[in-house]
């Protein structure tokens, strides 16, 4: 396959233009970044190339024949592979029973384990790759995790690969990793499509970049002409600010950690000997690899999970009016199949119509309705359900329900994983002003730029000890 | 950002216009499978469709079955709801409904010994009840949270428990002192739950069930302690992070649910039986899992599900014209229902999955 051609695809859903004559040629041989937005419509694209939705209008041609539209299995046939945003792995399967399951030709039709074992260690190989091929998926580091994901999912026929936000739960060096294995498939003259929202990720890695915008094709630029000014510009509408709020500390007693020792849920050390103080108005970033203790600090921090020893007050007190912001919203943060307002409620203790004993509905509603306004929540009505909103959507809707409470204590554990730029800077912005109000903010994040752009000092977090604060603007200009 | 909402609204709120579509829906399906059903079994499709409509609602006494099978369905139902919806799935109402049953049946005579009866005795019985079916399925609520015991399995199992200490009190400890019979003394004819009409079986338990119905939705959907069992049941991590305490949540559902299931038994008991037999457990656990999946676990919907199904239960003993087995093929029909049900929950939630895409 040397290209794949995007001629003219529409789809609407309801009332909105996903996608409006997009017109786009992919090239074999090239890492081609389609960038946008959430909600751009890219995600959209990329399921109408690979066959799980049906254009309203359109073709898709390659090589001068045309792909079957709707039917992902055809599609698949003809050598399109997507991988997915969110993993598809069988958690309690083996790496190899995994690899087996996206390479089953036939249904009724024999499989030699052993053979499929070899055929995943040979591909990964290939890659310079190592996999535990009898690990359970569960088992496996998220990094590995991915590789696994993609090698199930492309097959030795696949000629149009296709990656959905791929680096989305990766570390940055996870990231990198992957990026680089892009280009080891467009070596071998495969079209590599790449979704993708981070400006750096598309630049390092992609040779040719497309930009989508509410659903239509901005333009398509070569890696050459393309700087993350124009980039930005173009996937924006308009030039991107920073406007950093200058915090001015008001620097009252606030969060303070003292010696403070934590156990794993395995029972291990998770974090050892901490010690911390976070004034009011601070906000203090705490970076470092996943795994490191960050996820049970925050549950320290936040109550949830007893500690071993030492001390965590504020301003003397034991119980801050608190705000938890985690960075897996579905998992962490919402009730997924309730209505925006119920969501809204949760762990709301009394006052905007919430009594003792029952619910008034409209001063609840009308509440929500506001807050909902004020936070620039994209939905009908507060009677939607949480799921039917996009990701950086129900992160505010988090974000919202945790800041309305004007909390002394915020807690953000990588709140802004998986966002595209505009919601991220809502939330970091949140956070600024929140922390101008006077509230002590911990912000754990893997993300150096976030650290570098809203705290006020930066510590790392490895093997659960605390390093002395970093000059983080330093390592990031690097 | 919120815009306005649909104009359709302006027509019928949009509740209405749902539940009128729903149980438009719902009974167009329903009439295809009763048709196809009976059929299948080789019965006249439109006599026998009608001798069970008459069975249901032709008469006062057809009614009267209706009403009271519908009770224990309701009630039922409605402790399935409150326990799903938090997140325990509560198999064992039969268990529950049971040993509701028998502590109303075991606290009949003390009251009797103290010369109570009329209306305060019969809400004693069914506070006795409630209060035994909670301790049921408090067990398993318990153990679940505490020992991390899986519901499924332990509330199976507390349902063999609730058989045979059953069958060891009726032919034991509780057995009436006169017959032989393994059975509890008979309720004198003043201390049953009220009857407008002796003669039909129509009794008081309906409107408490629907009065129970009612509380329950106000509790789940317009209270915080009902949000806050929906959100551990819809996400626990969620909760936990907001600093609900899950597992307490959790007892306390599956406290309400033994209660409601308790109380069916105690109305069962005071209303209908007169005493406990070995045939007192008749399913009513069972059947109302089905009742419950119907109303897509809300409440107000499980009102008209119980009924419809009572109905279909009340209307089956006059199928026994053309069939040995009436009660069969309404099994078969409730059984194809649920599997109706899930399939249409499986594509609904496929069609969501594909909605994720989007964006």
């Amino acid at each position: 396959m040397k290209s794949l051609d995007v001629r003219s695809i529409s789809k609407a859903f309801g009332a909105t233009q996903a996608l409006q004559n997009v017109s786009l040629t992919f090239k074999g041989g090239e890492v081609h970044a389609v960038l946008g937005e959430n909600g751009a419509g890219k995600s959209t694209l990329v399921s109408v190339i690979a066959g799980f939705l049906k254009p309203d209008s359109g073709s898709i041609v390659s090589d001068g024949e045309e792909l079957p539209l709707g039917q992902p299995h055809l599609t698949r046939q003809m050598g399109v592979a997507m991988v997915h945003q969110h993993f598809t792995l069988a958690p309690s399967l083996s790496a190899a029973e995994n690899y087996t399951l996206g390479h089953l030709t036939k249904l009724g039709c024999l499989v030699n384990p052993r053979k499929k074992e070899a055929e995943l260690k040979s591909r990964a190989t290939e890659m310079n790759w190592s996999i535990s091929a009898r690990e359970k998926a569960s088992a496996l580091p998220v990094g590995m995790q991915q590789r696994l994901e993609i090698l199930k999912n492309i097959g030795s026929n696949s000629e149009v690969l296709i990656f959905d936000e791929p680096t989305a739960v990766l570390t940055q060096d996870e990231s990198a990793e992957l990026l680089q294995s892009l280009r080891h498939f467009s070596a071998s003259g495969k079209v590599v499509i790449l979704i993708a929202h981070k400006l750096s990720e598309v630049l390092s890695v992609a040779d040719q970049i497309s930009v989508l915008r509410k659903g239509v094709l901005i333009g398509s630029v070569n890696r050459s002409e393309a700087t993350s000014e124009n980039l930005a510009e173009m996937m924006l509408g308009e030039p991107p600010r920073f406007d950093k709020v200058q915090t001015e500390l008001n620097l009252s007693e606030g969060l303070r950690l003292d010696s403070v020792s934590v156990l794993g849920d395995a029972k291990n050390r998770a974090i050892t000997n901490l010690s911390l103080e976070i004034r009011r108005g601070e906000i203090v970033g705490i970076g470092g690899v996943d795994g490191n203790g960050q996820y049970e600090l925050s549950e320290a921090v936040t109550g949830v999970r007893k500690i071993k020893s030492g001390q965590i007050r504020f301003a003397g007190k034991i119980n801050p009016v608190l705000a938890y912001i985690p960075g897996d919203r579905r998992a962490e943060g919402l009730a997924l199949s309730l209505t925006l307002w119920e969501n809204l409620l949760i762990g709301k203790k009394r006052g905007d119509g919430v009594h003792d004993g029952y619910l008034n509905l409209k001063v609840i509603r009308s509440w929500a309705r506001n807050l909902l306004t004020k936070f620039q929540v994209k939905a009908l009505g507060e009677r939607d359900l949480a799921s039917s909103l996009s990701g950086g959507n129900q992160q505010k809707v988090v974000v919202a329900r945790e800041l309305d409470r004007n909390p002394e204590l915020i807690v953000a554990l990588n709140p802004t994983r998986g966002l595209d730029i505009k919601a991220s800077e809502f939330v970091r912005s949140s956070l600024l002003k929140a922390s101008n109000d006077g509230a002590a903010v911990l912000l754990i994040s893997t993300d150096l730029d976030e650290l570098a752009e809203v705290a006020d000092r930066v510590h790392f977090l490895q093997g659960g000890r605390l390093s002395e604060p970093s000059d983080i603007k330093a390592m990031v200009s690097q | 950002m919120i815009s306005e909402h649909n104009k359709a609204k302006a027509l019928l709120p949009s509740w209405a216009s749902q539940l009128l579509l729903r149980s438009g829906l719902y009974i167009l399906g329903f009439g295809l499978l009763l048709a196809l059903t009976l059929a299948t079994f080789h019965l006249p499709v439109f006599s026998s469709a009608e001798l069970l409509f008459h069975g249901a609602f032709g008469d006062q006494f057809g009614i009267g079955r209706t009403a009271s099978k519908a009770t224990p369905l309701l009630l039922c139902g409605l402790g399935v709801i409150v326990a799903w919806k938090a997140g325990m799935f509560n198999i064992g109402g039969e268990g529950q409904f049971v040993s509701g049953g028998l502590l109303g049946a075991a606290v009949y005579p003390v009251l009797q010994s103290h010369h109570i009866s009329g209306s305060i005795a019969i809400v004693c019985i069914l506070v006795a009840s409630a209060v035994g079916g909670a301790i049921w399925a408090g067990i398993a609520g318990f153990l679940k949270v505490r020992r991390g015991v899986d519901v499924v399995i332990s509330t199976i199992l507390l349902n063999f428990i609730a058989f045979q200490i059953m069958k060891w009190l009726v032919s034991g400890p509780m057995m009436e002192k006169s017959g032989g019979l393994p059975e509890t003394p008979q309720i004198t004819s003043k201390d049953i739950l009220w009857h407008p009409n002796p003669q039909t079986d129509f009794h008081l338990g309906i409107a408490i069930a629907i009065l129970v119905a009612l509380v329950i939705w106000w509790i789940q959907y317009r209270t915080r302690f009902g949000l806050e069992m929906r959100v551990v049941g819809d996400n626990p991590t969620a909760a936990r992070s907001n600093r609900l305490s899950s597992g307490r949540r959790q007892i306390e559902a599956m406290l309400i649910s033994g209660a409601l299931c308790g109380l069916a038994g105690g109305i069962e008991y005071s209303a209908m039986a007169g005493q406990i037999g070995l045939d007192f457990n008749q399913n009513w656990g069972f059947l109302a899992i089905p009742v419950a999946l119907a109303a897509g676990l809300q409440p107000l919907y499980a009102i008209p599900s119980a009924i419809f199904f009572g109905s279909l239960f009340a209307g089956s003993v006059n199928l026994s014209r053309y069939t040995q087995s009436g009660d069969s093929v309404i099994y078969i029909i409730q059984a194809i229902v649920v599997l109706g049900l899930v399939a249409g929950q499986t594509w609904k939630m496929k069609s969501r999955r594909t909605g994720e895409v989007i964006g």
